[in-house]
Order: C-alpha cells, then structure tokens, then sequence
C-alpha cells in the first residue's frame, strides 16, 4: 500500500507541476465566467433554447467536454510520453509492481481531474448564484457522481495510450473514438450499453432513478473499467523497454 | 563476499538472432564491473535484466537474495539504474526530479535531494527546467538519482556519455566513492575504455552476446599496457 501511495504521489505531483493544466483551468473559469455575463443580458437570458448561457449548461459541458479532455491530455502525459521519452523507466526500476505503477497512475488522473471538477464546481456556485440569486451546492455533489464514470474513461485512455505509445496518435484516437461513440449511441440508440453516455452521469439525478436502475448503470460503467484496467496492467506487465 | 547480484544461466535472444547468450555472473559487496563490448554485444541486454525490466528466455536472477521479476518490492529497493539515456522530466525542475524519484523508492525527499543536489554540485540549479540544461547537466542529475537512498547495485549505462572533463571527474569520483563508502555493487557499460580503468575493479568483455574475458582490473592492466589493448586482444583471441 506505501508503494502505492508514494507512486500516486509522484504522479499527482507531475500533472500537477504542468503549466498547461492551469491554463486550461483559467480558460474554463473564464468560460464560467462569460456564461454568468453572457446570462445577465435580457436578449440571452429569455431565451430559453440557449442553454449554453445557463449555469446548468455550463456545468454539463465542462463535464462533457472539458473534463474528457483533461483526462486525455493527462493519459497521454503519464503514459504515451513516458513510453515515448523512456521517462517511465525511472518507474519501472522502483521497488514498485508495474500494476500498482498503472493503477497508481488511473488513480492519479481520477483524482487530478477530481480536483480541476471540483474548482469548476466551485466557480459553478458562484455563477447560480449570479443567475439565480441563491446558493446551491448541487455542482459538488454531481463531481462525486460523475467520477465513478469518469474513472471508466480514465482507464480507457490510459489503455489507448499505452497502446499506441505516441502521444499524438494517442490524443487524436481518443477525441475521435469519444465523439464517435457519442454519436453512435445517440444515433443507433444503444447509449445505454456504452460507457461514455454516463458523462455527465449526474444527469440521471434528474430523472428520479431508482435503487435498481442505479445498480444496472453502475454495472454498464465498472464492467467495461475492469476490463480495460485489467487489460492495461496486463498490456504494461508484459511490455519491453 | 556476500554477493549482491547473482545471475545464473541466464539468456534472452531477440528476433534478429542476437541478445544475451547463457550467462553467469555475481557481482559482490563494493565490486566495480565495467562492461566493455561492441555495439550489440549485448551489455544493455544484460542491464536491462539485472533492473527488472527485461525479463530473460532463460535463467534465474537474484538482487540481495530477491527475484526482481517476483519480487520487485525487495529486489529493487536499493537498485538505480540508467539504461540507454537519463529519463528526466524535462518540465520539471532538477529538485522536483530527486524529489519524485523519492517518492518511488519510498524514501525522504527533502533531505535525500539535498545531499545528492550537493554531492553533484546542483545546488546552484534546483530550481532550473531541466528542459534548459546541457547534456552534460542532465546526465549528471541522472546519476545523482542514481544513488538517493543508499543503494546496493548500480546500473549504469555509458555514465559519462556527452560529459565533458570536468562534469565526467565529477560522476566517476562519485561512484567511487558511493561504491567504498556504502559497499554499493555497479554494473558499468561504457565504450570509453580509459574511463572503465578509473573506476572498475573488474572488467568483462562481451561479443555476440557471450562473456569473452572476466577479470579484476590489476591482472587485465599487468597483462596489457591499456585496457583498450586488453579488449582488442581479447576479441582477437576470440575471433581466432
């Protein structure tokens, strides 16, 4: 478990130490922040169609679009370029498995991007309070929902990049991959049985979903995530350098 | 002698015919192995398996009495090893690298980084990219990762390479010292012959993946004038 932990450590440490990630936030709270401007005039604001300039628009996209993102871009960082610049070698000769080193690394991008969720949540309070003139701590609660999903996309990545092991080939493999199966599953109606439609998984909080209903999502999302963090480990377990 | 590294009958052969051929070797307390051989004879084959990161065809390894392939957590807590090029995080500073390092191998961070920064004259660039450091800069940090920790086995691939001078007196007197002061083992692969007579207390050469010659240092340099003249000898011999 020290292993682990320490190998979590060194992961967060090195996403987090990447100026890129807080630019990328700034852009997203400035996004925020225009949606709140963008709400205050009457001509948008009584529009209904444009959800875009709604708090709750806003929140779903940044879940939907900013946070797969991120996740990409971090799979790519602590995989695809380590295997590329052979940084991952430092790793690899540790007093660490190389599945504890892969886990640790899902794990870091899960809570890396929890963190980046959790400020836009932040920032998505203020913005329904500008809005809507009360103060709601709904955001925060759909951060804790969405990333049981979000883990599912983070192990997928982390498979595509190990994988690939190009950074660049890696990155546009899993935009393209996402939006296609966004679009198949809207199209073809099978988004039920695709792991990416659960995100943003807090829109089911909508719907009044019952205990079982519930139950079966959670299988549709942990199914396809042992598979690929399996598979990953695996794919890791037997790679040579 | 309590041996730190054992490899018996060990083999690992790539597609194109070449690699390791079966191979013995024991490496003990405060021994100095410096690897000489031509390019493909195999010497970062046989690093790369003694760091645990090649697992061979054939053959059993033990790092202080552990399998590093079933036992990473023991076999390679004292091991560091530079295999074909210093992996650094380029974004990072030159102390977040010691630091992360660290971390891997579960040991402080803020005291361990300082002696290293220290031992390897860093001090003055801890806060730098790393990304703006010279060649000879960041192989210099490389091999102060190497040694965060009190290690027992290092394996170093061409340490001094793109090191000018001053920089390669600064890395070779370190693993001397390291290697006296804690009784460290190393496993040294370089084509700088002159270099391998400074440090090495041993010295094996390797053709085609086989061992050619095995022998300490003294009786390699009383034989012949240089250890250049001992290995060209050696490989003539072989070749006869």
């Amino acid at each position: 478990m020290n292993g682990f932990l320490s190998v979590l450590k060194a992961e967060t440490r090195k996403l987090r130490k990447r100026k890129k990630y807080f630019i990328f936030l700034l852009i997203a709270m400035g996004l925020g922040v225009l949606t709140g401007i963008l709400n205050t005039l009457p001509a948008l604001s009584s529009e209904p169609a444009i959800n875009l300039f709604s708090a709750a628009g806003y929140i779903d996209h940044m879940f939907s679009i900013y946070l797969p993102l991120i996740v990409f871009m971090a799979a790519n960082d602590l995989i695809a370029s380590e295997i590329k610049e052979k940084t991952i070698i430092s790793s690899l000769v540790s007093p660490v498995s190389r599945t504890c080193i892969y886990t640790a690394k899902c794990f870091s991008i899960l809570l890396f991007t929890v963190v980046q969720a959790l400020i836009i949540a932040a920032g998505n309070v203020v913005l329904y309070f500008i809005t809507d003139g009360g103060i709601s701590l709904l955001p925060f609660a759909y951060v804790l929902f969405d990333a049981i999903p979000l883990f599912t996309l983070i192990v997928f990545a982390c498979l595509i990049s190990l994988l690939t092991h190009s950074p660049a080939f890696s990155m546009l493999l899993l935009i393209v991959s996402y939006i296609l199966l966004k679009v198949l599953g809207s199209f073809f109606g099978i988004s039920p049985m695709l792991f990416t439609s659960y995100i943003p998984w807090h829109s089911m909080l909508h719907g009044g979903l019952n205990a079982f209903d519930l139950l079966l999502r959670i299988a549709a999302v942990a199914a396809p995530a042992i598979l690929f963090l399996s598979a990953g480990a695996l794919t890791l377990e037997g790679k040579r350098f | 002698m309590s041996a730190i590294l054992e490899m018996k009958n060990v083999s690992r052969i790539y597609r194109n015919g070449r690699g390791l051929q079966t191979m013995d070797l024991t490496l003990g307390k405060g021994e100095i192995l410096g690897l000489l051989g031509a390019n493909g004879s195999g010497k970062t084959t046989l690093l790369k398996i003694a760091s645990g990161l090649m697992r061979p065809d054939a053959g059993s390894i033990s790092i202080a009495g552990a399998d590093p392939y079933a036992n990473p957590a023991r076999a390679l807590r004292r091991v560091g090893a530079i295999i074909e090029t210093p992996a650094l995080y380029l974004h990072l500073s030159c102390e977040e690298n010691l630091k992360i390092a660290c971390m891997y191998h579960q040991i402080s961070a803020k005291k361990n980084a300082e002696r290293m920064m220290e031992l390897f004259s860093l001090t003055d660039f801890r806060r730098e990219a790393v990304k703006k450091f010279s060649l000879g800069m960041k192989q210099r940090l490389a091999v102060a990762i190497q040694f965060l920790g009190n290690k027992k086995l290092l394996l170093l691939d061409e340490p001094t390479n793109g090191l000018d001078i001053e920089n390669a007196v600064i890395v070779k007197n370190a693993i001397r010292q390291a290697c006296h002061e804690t009784g460290a083992a190393a496993i040294i692969s370089s084509h700088l012959s002159a270099d391998l007579e400074r440090i090495a207390t041993r010295v094996r050469i390797l053709k085609d993946g086989r061992t050619v010659k095995d022998t300490p240092i003294e009786n390699a340099l009383s034989e012949k004038q240089t250890l250049e003249d001992f290995y060209m000898s050696a490989v003539k011999e072989e070749s006869a």
